[in-house]
Protein backbone atom coordinates (compact mmCIF):
# COMPACT_ATOMS: atom_id res chain seq x y z
CA UNK A 1 0.00 0.00 0.00
CA UNK A 2 1.00 3.60 0.31
CA UNK A 3 4.30 3.42 2.13
CA UNK A 4 5.15 6.48 4.22
CA UNK A 5 8.80 5.78 3.54
CA UNK A 6 8.26 6.90 -0.06
CA UNK A 7 6.69 10.16 0.94
CA UNK A 8 9.87 12.09 0.24
CA UNK A 9 9.97 12.40 -3.53
CA UNK A 10 12.88 13.57 -5.66
CA UNK A 11 13.00 15.42 -8.91
CA UNK A 12 15.23 14.28 -11.77
CA UNK A 13 18.35 15.81 -10.27
CA UNK A 14 17.97 13.92 -7.06
CA UNK A 15 16.96 16.99 -5.11
CA UNK A 16 14.08 16.51 -2.69
CA UNK A 17 10.87 18.11 -3.86
CA UNK A 18 8.63 19.72 -1.25
CA UNK A 19 5.62 17.53 -0.81
CA UNK A 20 2.14 18.85 -1.24
CA UNK A 21 -0.74 17.06 0.26
CA UNK A 22 -3.13 17.87 -2.56
CA UNK A 23 -1.78 15.96 -5.57
CA UNK A 24 -0.69 12.91 -3.58
CA UNK A 25 -3.88 10.82 -3.66
CA UNK A 26 -4.39 11.70 -7.32
CA UNK A 27 -0.79 10.64 -8.01
CA UNK A 28 -1.37 7.34 -6.27
CA UNK A 29 -4.47 6.56 -8.33
CA UNK A 30 -3.22 7.68 -11.74
CA UNK A 31 0.29 6.33 -11.46
CA UNK A 32 0.20 3.56 -14.04
CA UNK A 33 -1.41 5.63 -16.79
CA UNK A 34 0.91 8.55 -16.22
CA UNK A 35 3.94 6.35 -15.99
CA UNK A 36 3.03 4.83 -19.35
CA UNK A 37 2.15 8.21 -20.73
CA UNK A 38 5.34 9.77 -19.57
CA UNK A 39 7.38 6.84 -20.77
CA UNK A 40 5.67 7.18 -24.10
CA UNK A 41 6.52 10.88 -24.16
CA UNK A 42 10.13 10.17 -23.43
CA UNK A 43 10.27 7.58 -26.15
CA UNK A 44 8.44 9.34 -28.96
CA UNK A 45 8.65 12.99 -28.04
CA UNK A 46 5.00 13.06 -27.13
CA UNK A 47 3.94 12.15 -30.63
CA UNK A 48 1.09 9.94 -29.53
CA UNK A 49 -1.43 11.65 -27.36
CA UNK A 50 -3.30 9.17 -25.29
CA UNK A 51 -5.74 11.80 -24.24
CA UNK A 52 -5.18 10.85 -20.66
CA UNK A 53 -6.24 13.36 -18.03
CA UNK A 54 -3.74 15.45 -16.03
CA UNK A 55 -1.04 14.98 -18.63
CA UNK A 56 0.98 18.12 -18.10
CA UNK A 57 0.70 18.37 -14.39
CA UNK A 58 1.09 14.68 -13.89
CA UNK A 59 4.06 14.53 -16.24
CA UNK A 60 6.70 15.53 -13.81
CA UNK A 61 5.10 13.81 -10.93
CA UNK A 62 4.66 10.78 -13.09
CA UNK A 63 8.39 10.94 -13.60
CA UNK A 64 8.88 11.05 -9.89
CA UNK A 65 6.39 8.29 -9.48
CA UNK A 66 8.32 6.30 -12.04
CA UNK A 67 11.41 7.01 -10.00
CA UNK A 68 9.59 5.82 -6.89
CA UNK A 69 8.16 2.88 -8.79
CA UNK A 70 8.23 0.01 -6.31
CA UNK A 71 6.12 1.78 -3.78
CA UNK A 72 3.39 3.25 -5.95
CA UNK A 73 2.59 0.61 -8.62
CA UNK A 74 -1.00 -0.39 -8.02
CA UNK A 75 -0.73 -3.97 -9.18
CA UNK A 76 -2.08 -6.19 -11.96
CA UNK A 77 -5.74 -5.32 -11.50
CA UNK A 78 -5.09 -2.04 -13.33
CA UNK A 79 -5.26 -3.91 -16.63
CA UNK A 80 -8.90 -4.76 -16.14
CA UNK A 81 -9.66 -1.15 -16.79
CA UNK A 82 -10.43 -1.26 -20.54
CA UNK A 83 -8.99 2.17 -21.26
CA UNK A 84 -5.69 1.27 -19.69
CA UNK A 85 -5.69 -2.07 -21.49
CA UNK A 86 -6.24 -0.28 -24.80
CA UNK A 87 -3.44 2.15 -24.11
CA UNK A 88 -1.09 -0.65 -23.16
CA UNK A 89 -1.91 -2.60 -26.31
CA UNK A 90 -1.45 0.42 -28.59
CA UNK A 91 1.78 1.26 -26.91
CA UNK A 92 3.00 -2.30 -27.25
CA UNK A 93 2.08 -2.47 -30.92
CA UNK A 94 3.74 0.81 -31.80
CA UNK A 95 6.83 -0.25 -29.90
CA UNK A 96 6.92 -3.57 -31.74
CA UNK A 97 6.56 -2.05 -35.20
CA UNK A 98 9.19 0.56 -34.44
CA UNK A 99 11.52 -2.13 -33.22
CA UNK A 100 10.92 -4.18 -36.34
CA UNK A 101 11.65 -1.24 -38.65
CA UNK A 102 14.82 -0.47 -36.74
CA UNK A 103 16.01 -4.07 -36.98
CA UNK A 104 15.20 -4.24 -40.69
CA UNK A 105 17.19 -1.12 -41.33
CA UNK A 106 20.16 -2.44 -39.43
CA UNK A 107 20.10 -5.86 -41.04
CA UNK A 108 19.66 -4.45 -44.56
CA UNK A 109 23.21 -3.13 -44.41
CA UNK A 110 24.75 -6.57 -44.02
CA UNK A 111 22.33 -9.02 -45.60
CA UNK A 112 19.90 -7.60 -48.14
CA UNK A 113 16.60 -8.91 -46.83
CA UNK A 114 14.63 -7.94 -49.91
CA UNK A 115 16.85 -10.10 -52.07
CA UNK A 116 16.58 -13.03 -49.72
CA UNK A 117 12.81 -12.83 -49.79
CA UNK A 118 12.97 -13.62 -53.48
CA UNK A 119 14.63 -16.92 -52.80
CA UNK A 120 11.98 -18.03 -50.37
CA UNK A 121 9.02 -17.30 -52.60
CA UNK A 122 8.27 -20.95 -53.29
CA UNK A 123 5.24 -23.14 -53.14
CA UNK A 124 4.60 -26.86 -52.85
CA UNK A 125 4.37 -27.48 -56.57
CA UNK A 126 7.76 -25.89 -57.14
CA UNK A 127 9.39 -27.86 -54.33
CA UNK A 128 8.02 -31.16 -55.62
CA UNK A 129 9.10 -30.42 -59.19
CA UNK A 130 12.55 -29.33 -58.08
CA UNK A 131 13.14 -32.38 -55.93
CA UNK A 132 12.05 -34.57 -58.78
CA UNK A 133 14.42 -32.70 -61.09
CA UNK A 134 17.29 -33.11 -58.67
CA UNK A 135 16.86 -36.84 -58.58
CA UNK A 136 15.80 -37.43 -62.17
CA UNK A 137 16.82 -34.64 -64.53
CA UNK A 138 16.99 -36.71 -67.67
CA UNK A 139 13.55 -36.07 -69.12
CA UNK A 140 13.34 -32.33 -68.54
CA UNK A 141 13.90 -30.46 -71.77
CA UNK A 142 13.58 -26.76 -71.18
CA UNK A 143 16.10 -25.41 -68.71
CA UNK A 144 15.84 -21.71 -69.48
CA UNK A 145 14.85 -19.19 -66.85
CA UNK A 146 12.29 -16.57 -67.72
CA UNK A 147 13.33 -13.06 -66.84
CA UNK A 148 11.20 -10.14 -65.87
CA UNK A 149 12.98 -6.81 -66.22
CA UNK A 150 16.45 -8.07 -65.61
CA UNK A 151 15.66 -10.17 -62.55
CA UNK A 152 14.60 -13.77 -62.73
CA UNK A 153 10.97 -14.61 -62.21
CA UNK A 154 10.14 -15.82 -58.74
CA UNK A 155 10.74 -19.51 -58.12
CA UNK A 156 7.05 -19.92 -57.54
CA UNK A 157 6.42 -19.39 -61.23
CA UNK A 158 9.58 -20.78 -62.76
CA UNK A 159 10.86 -24.24 -62.03
CA UNK A 160 14.38 -23.59 -63.25
CA UNK A 161 15.08 -20.66 -60.97
CA UNK A 162 17.23 -21.30 -57.89
CA UNK A 163 15.77 -20.98 -54.45
CA UNK A 164 17.08 -21.11 -50.92
CA UNK A 165 14.23 -22.96 -49.28
CA UNK A 166 15.19 -26.45 -50.42
CA UNK A 167 18.87 -25.92 -49.53
CA UNK A 168 18.00 -24.66 -46.07
CA UNK A 169 15.70 -27.57 -45.34
CA UNK A 170 18.19 -29.98 -46.87
CA UNK A 171 21.05 -28.78 -44.69
CA UNK A 172 19.00 -29.07 -41.51
CA UNK A 173 17.71 -32.50 -42.52
CA UNK A 174 21.24 -33.60 -43.32
CA UNK A 175 22.41 -32.68 -39.84
CA UNK A 176 19.52 -34.60 -38.32
CA UNK A 177 20.10 -37.65 -40.51
CA UNK A 178 23.81 -37.50 -39.62
CA UNK A 179 22.82 -37.59 -35.99
CA UNK A 180 20.56 -40.54 -36.71
CA UNK A 181 23.34 -42.45 -38.47
CA UNK A 182 25.78 -41.81 -35.68
CA UNK A 183 23.21 -42.80 -33.11
CA UNK A 184 22.54 -46.11 -34.81
CA UNK A 185 26.25 -46.84 -34.68
CA UNK A 186 26.40 -45.83 -31.04
CA UNK A 187 28.76 -42.97 -31.83
CA UNK A 188 26.37 -40.21 -30.92
CA UNK A 189 26.69 -37.38 -28.44
CA UNK A 190 25.15 -33.90 -28.66
CA UNK A 191 28.36 -32.06 -29.38
CA UNK A 192 29.02 -34.34 -32.34
CA UNK A 193 25.86 -32.88 -33.85
CA UNK A 194 27.19 -29.37 -33.42
CA UNK A 195 30.50 -30.38 -34.94
CA UNK A 196 28.76 -31.90 -37.96
CA UNK A 197 26.76 -28.73 -38.41
CA UNK A 198 29.72 -26.41 -38.28
CA UNK A 199 31.77 -28.74 -40.43
CA UNK A 200 29.11 -28.79 -43.14
CA UNK A 201 28.87 -25.03 -42.96
CA UNK A 202 32.62 -24.59 -43.27
CA UNK A 203 32.84 -26.84 -46.32
CA UNK A 204 29.99 -24.93 -47.91
CA UNK A 205 31.74 -21.62 -47.35
CA UNK A 206 34.99 -23.02 -48.69
CA UNK A 207 33.36 -24.34 -51.82
CA UNK A 208 31.59 -21.07 -52.54
CA UNK A 209 34.78 -19.18 -51.95
CA UNK A 210 36.72 -21.40 -54.34
CA UNK A 211 34.08 -20.95 -57.02
CA UNK A 212 34.00 -17.19 -56.51
CA UNK A 213 37.79 -17.05 -56.72
CA UNK A 214 37.72 -19.08 -59.91
CA UNK A 215 35.08 -16.79 -61.36
CA UNK A 216 37.21 -13.77 -60.56
CA UNK A 217 40.49 -15.14 -61.80
CA UNK A 218 39.13 -16.34 -65.09
CA UNK A 219 37.17 -13.11 -65.49
CA UNK A 220 34.05 -14.77 -66.81
CA UNK A 221 31.17 -12.41 -67.29
CA UNK A 222 28.13 -13.94 -65.73
CA UNK A 223 25.21 -12.67 -63.80
CA UNK A 224 25.24 -15.35 -61.20
CA UNK A 225 24.80 -13.83 -57.79
CA UNK A 226 26.48 -15.16 -54.67
CA UNK A 227 23.17 -16.31 -53.26
CA UNK A 228 22.56 -18.28 -56.45
CA UNK A 229 25.89 -19.99 -55.92
CA UNK A 230 24.91 -20.74 -52.34
CA UNK A 231 21.71 -22.32 -53.60
CA UNK A 232 23.45 -24.42 -56.24
CA UNK A 233 26.13 -25.60 -53.88
CA UNK A 234 23.56 -26.72 -51.34
CA UNK A 235 21.48 -28.79 -53.72
CA UNK A 236 23.83 -31.67 -53.17
CA UNK A 237 22.56 -32.09 -49.62
CA UNK A 238 19.36 -33.58 -51.02
CA UNK A 239 21.34 -36.34 -52.74
CA UNK A 240 23.41 -36.82 -49.62
CA UNK A 241 20.34 -37.33 -47.49
CA UNK A 242 18.92 -39.92 -49.88
CA UNK A 243 22.20 -41.84 -50.01
CA UNK A 244 22.58 -41.74 -46.25
CA UNK A 245 19.08 -43.12 -45.79
CA UNK A 246 19.80 -45.83 -48.33
CA UNK A 247 23.00 -46.58 -46.47
CA UNK A 248 20.97 -47.10 -43.34
CA UNK A 249 18.73 -49.61 -45.01
CA UNK A 250 21.39 -51.58 -46.87
CA UNK A 251 24.91 -50.95 -45.65
CA UNK A 252 27.80 -50.06 -47.89
CA UNK A 253 26.25 -51.41 -51.06
CA UNK A 254 23.11 -49.35 -50.76
CA UNK A 255 25.05 -46.27 -49.80
CA UNK A 256 27.54 -46.37 -52.65
CA UNK A 257 24.95 -47.38 -55.20
CA UNK A 258 22.55 -44.59 -54.36
CA UNK A 259 25.44 -42.16 -53.99
CA UNK A 260 26.63 -42.97 -57.52
CA UNK A 261 23.16 -42.48 -58.93
CA UNK A 262 22.54 -39.23 -57.05
CA UNK A 263 25.95 -37.91 -58.07
CA UNK A 264 25.19 -38.59 -61.72
CA UNK A 265 21.80 -36.94 -61.48
CA UNK A 266 23.21 -33.94 -59.68
CA UNK A 267 26.02 -33.53 -62.21
CA UNK A 268 23.56 -33.55 -65.09
CA UNK A 269 21.26 -31.16 -63.23
CA UNK A 270 24.03 -28.72 -62.37
CA UNK A 271 25.51 -28.80 -65.82
CA UNK A 272 22.24 -28.13 -67.58
CA UNK A 273 21.09 -25.49 -65.13
CA UNK A 274 24.37 -23.64 -65.00
CA UNK A 275 24.79 -23.68 -68.74
CA UNK A 276 21.88 -21.30 -68.88
CA UNK A 277 22.98 -19.19 -65.95
CA UNK A 278 26.66 -18.87 -66.76
CA UNK A 279 26.28 -18.34 -70.47
CA UNK A 280 24.21 -15.23 -70.05
CA UNK A 281 21.22 -14.91 -72.26
CA UNK A 282 21.21 -18.23 -73.99
CA UNK A 283 22.69 -21.66 -74.38
CA UNK A 284 24.01 -20.91 -77.83
CA UNK A 285 27.74 -20.63 -78.35
CA UNK A 286 28.88 -17.07 -78.80
CA UNK A 287 31.60 -15.94 -81.13
CA UNK A 288 34.05 -15.30 -78.32
CA UNK A 289 35.68 -18.70 -78.15
CA UNK A 290 38.11 -18.14 -75.30
CA UNK A 291 35.36 -17.15 -72.93
CA UNK A 292 33.36 -20.18 -73.90
CA UNK A 293 36.18 -22.58 -73.27
CA UNK A 294 36.67 -21.05 -69.83
CA UNK A 295 32.98 -21.22 -69.14
CA UNK A 296 32.90 -24.85 -70.11
CA UNK A 297 35.79 -25.65 -67.84
CA UNK A 298 34.16 -23.76 -65.02
CA UNK A 299 30.94 -25.68 -65.52
CA UNK A 300 32.77 -28.99 -65.56
CA UNK A 301 34.73 -28.00 -62.50
CA UNK A 302 31.64 -27.00 -60.56
CA UNK A 303 29.69 -30.06 -61.58
CA UNK A 304 32.57 -32.41 -60.90
CA UNK A 305 33.14 -30.92 -57.48
CA UNK A 306 29.69 -31.97 -56.35
CA UNK A 307 30.11 -35.78 -56.24
CA UNK A 308 33.46 -35.36 -54.53
CA UNK A 309 31.94 -33.20 -51.83
CA UNK A 310 29.01 -35.54 -51.49
CA UNK A 311 31.27 -38.46 -50.86
CA UNK A 312 33.59 -36.52 -48.57
CA UNK A 313 30.84 -35.27 -46.32
CA UNK A 314 29.04 -38.57 -45.87
CA UNK A 315 31.48 -41.46 -46.03
CA UNK A 316 32.43 -41.19 -42.39
CA UNK A 317 28.80 -41.58 -41.40
CA UNK A 318 28.28 -44.98 -42.99
CA UNK A 319 29.86 -48.00 -41.35
CA UNK B 1 38.32 -32.63 -41.98
CA UNK B 2 37.20 -29.15 -41.04
CA UNK B 3 36.49 -28.69 -37.38
CA UNK B 4 34.51 -25.54 -37.20
CA UNK B 5 34.23 -21.85 -37.84
CA UNK B 6 37.33 -20.97 -35.86
CA UNK B 7 39.44 -23.26 -38.01
CA UNK B 8 38.09 -21.52 -41.07
CA UNK B 9 39.08 -18.17 -39.62
CA UNK B 10 42.54 -19.41 -38.77
CA UNK B 11 43.02 -20.89 -42.23
CA UNK B 12 41.89 -17.64 -43.84
CA UNK B 13 44.31 -15.59 -41.77
CA UNK B 14 47.15 -17.98 -42.57
CA UNK B 15 46.43 -17.78 -46.29
CA UNK B 16 46.27 -13.98 -46.18
CA UNK B 17 49.57 -13.96 -44.30
CA UNK B 18 51.07 -16.09 -47.03
CA UNK B 19 49.95 -13.64 -49.71
CA UNK B 20 51.12 -10.57 -47.81
CA UNK B 21 54.51 -11.99 -46.98
CA UNK B 22 55.55 -12.16 -50.65
CA UNK B 23 58.32 -9.60 -50.90
CA UNK B 24 57.84 -6.94 -53.56
CA UNK B 25 61.43 -6.25 -54.57
CA UNK B 26 63.02 -9.61 -54.09
CA UNK B 27 60.44 -11.80 -55.66
CA UNK B 28 57.44 -10.18 -57.24
CA UNK B 29 59.29 -7.74 -59.47
CA UNK B 30 61.26 -10.64 -60.94
CA UNK B 31 58.09 -12.32 -62.15
CA UNK B 32 57.38 -11.75 -65.84
CA UNK B 33 54.33 -9.60 -66.31
CA UNK B 34 54.26 -8.09 -62.86
CA UNK B 35 54.02 -4.38 -63.71
CA UNK B 36 51.17 -5.11 -66.05
CA UNK B 37 48.53 -2.46 -65.49
CA UNK B 38 49.44 -0.49 -68.63
CA UNK B 39 49.50 -3.49 -70.92
CA UNK B 40 45.84 -4.32 -70.65
CA UNK B 41 43.70 -3.53 -73.65
CA UNK B 42 40.32 -1.96 -73.20
CA UNK B 43 37.36 -4.31 -73.52
CA UNK B 44 39.46 -7.41 -73.88
CA UNK B 45 39.38 -10.10 -71.34
CA UNK B 46 42.38 -9.89 -68.99
CA UNK B 47 44.47 -13.00 -68.81
CA UNK B 48 44.61 -15.25 -65.80
CA UNK B 49 48.10 -14.06 -64.92
CA UNK B 50 47.11 -10.39 -64.80
CA UNK B 51 44.08 -11.24 -62.70
CA UNK B 52 46.18 -13.13 -60.20
CA UNK B 53 48.70 -10.30 -60.03
CA UNK B 54 45.91 -7.81 -59.48
CA UNK B 55 44.58 -9.99 -56.75
CA UNK B 56 47.93 -10.28 -54.98
CA UNK B 57 48.54 -6.57 -55.22
CA UNK B 58 45.12 -5.66 -53.84
CA UNK B 59 45.34 -8.16 -50.99
CA UNK B 60 48.71 -6.75 -50.02
CA UNK B 61 47.46 -3.20 -50.12
CA UNK B 62 44.27 -3.81 -48.22
CA UNK B 63 45.24 -6.42 -45.65
CA UNK B 64 48.75 -5.32 -44.72
CA UNK B 65 47.67 -3.28 -41.71
CA UNK B 66 44.57 -5.14 -40.48
CA UNK B 67 46.43 -8.44 -40.47
CA UNK B 68 48.76 -7.32 -37.69
CA UNK B 69 46.10 -7.05 -34.96
CA UNK B 70 44.37 -10.17 -36.31
CA UNK B 71 47.55 -12.16 -35.95
CA UNK B 72 48.14 -10.77 -32.48
CA UNK B 73 44.64 -11.83 -31.46
CA UNK B 74 45.10 -15.37 -32.73
CA UNK B 75 48.49 -15.69 -31.06
CA UNK B 76 47.08 -14.53 -27.74
CA UNK B 77 44.16 -16.89 -28.16
CA UNK B 78 46.48 -19.83 -28.75
CA UNK B 79 48.68 -18.84 -25.83
CA UNK B 80 45.81 -18.62 -23.41
CA UNK B 81 43.55 -21.42 -24.58
CA UNK B 82 45.97 -23.73 -26.29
Amino acid sequence: MYDPQYQQQYDIYGQPVPQQGGPQPQLFEDTSGQAYNNYGNQGYGGGVDYGYPNTRQGGQQGQQAYGAYPGNMPGPQIFQDPMVANMAMQYGQSLASQGREYMDKKIEKYVSTSQIKYYFAVDTHYVMKKLQLLLFPYTHTDWSVRYEQDTPVQPRHEVNAPDLYIPLMAVVTYILVAGLCLGLQKRFSPDVLGMQASSALVWLVLEIFIILATLYVTAIQTHIKTLDLLAFSSYKYVGMIVSLLAGLVMDSLGYYGVLAYCSLSLVVFMFRTLRWQVQGSGGTMEAYSVGNKRRLYLLLFMSGLQPLMMWWLTHHLVA
Amino acid sequence: MAFGVYSLLEAAVLCLNAVCVLNEERFLSKLPGWGGSHVQGFGEEPGIKTQIFHFIRSVKTVMKYPLIPLNICIILFKLIFG
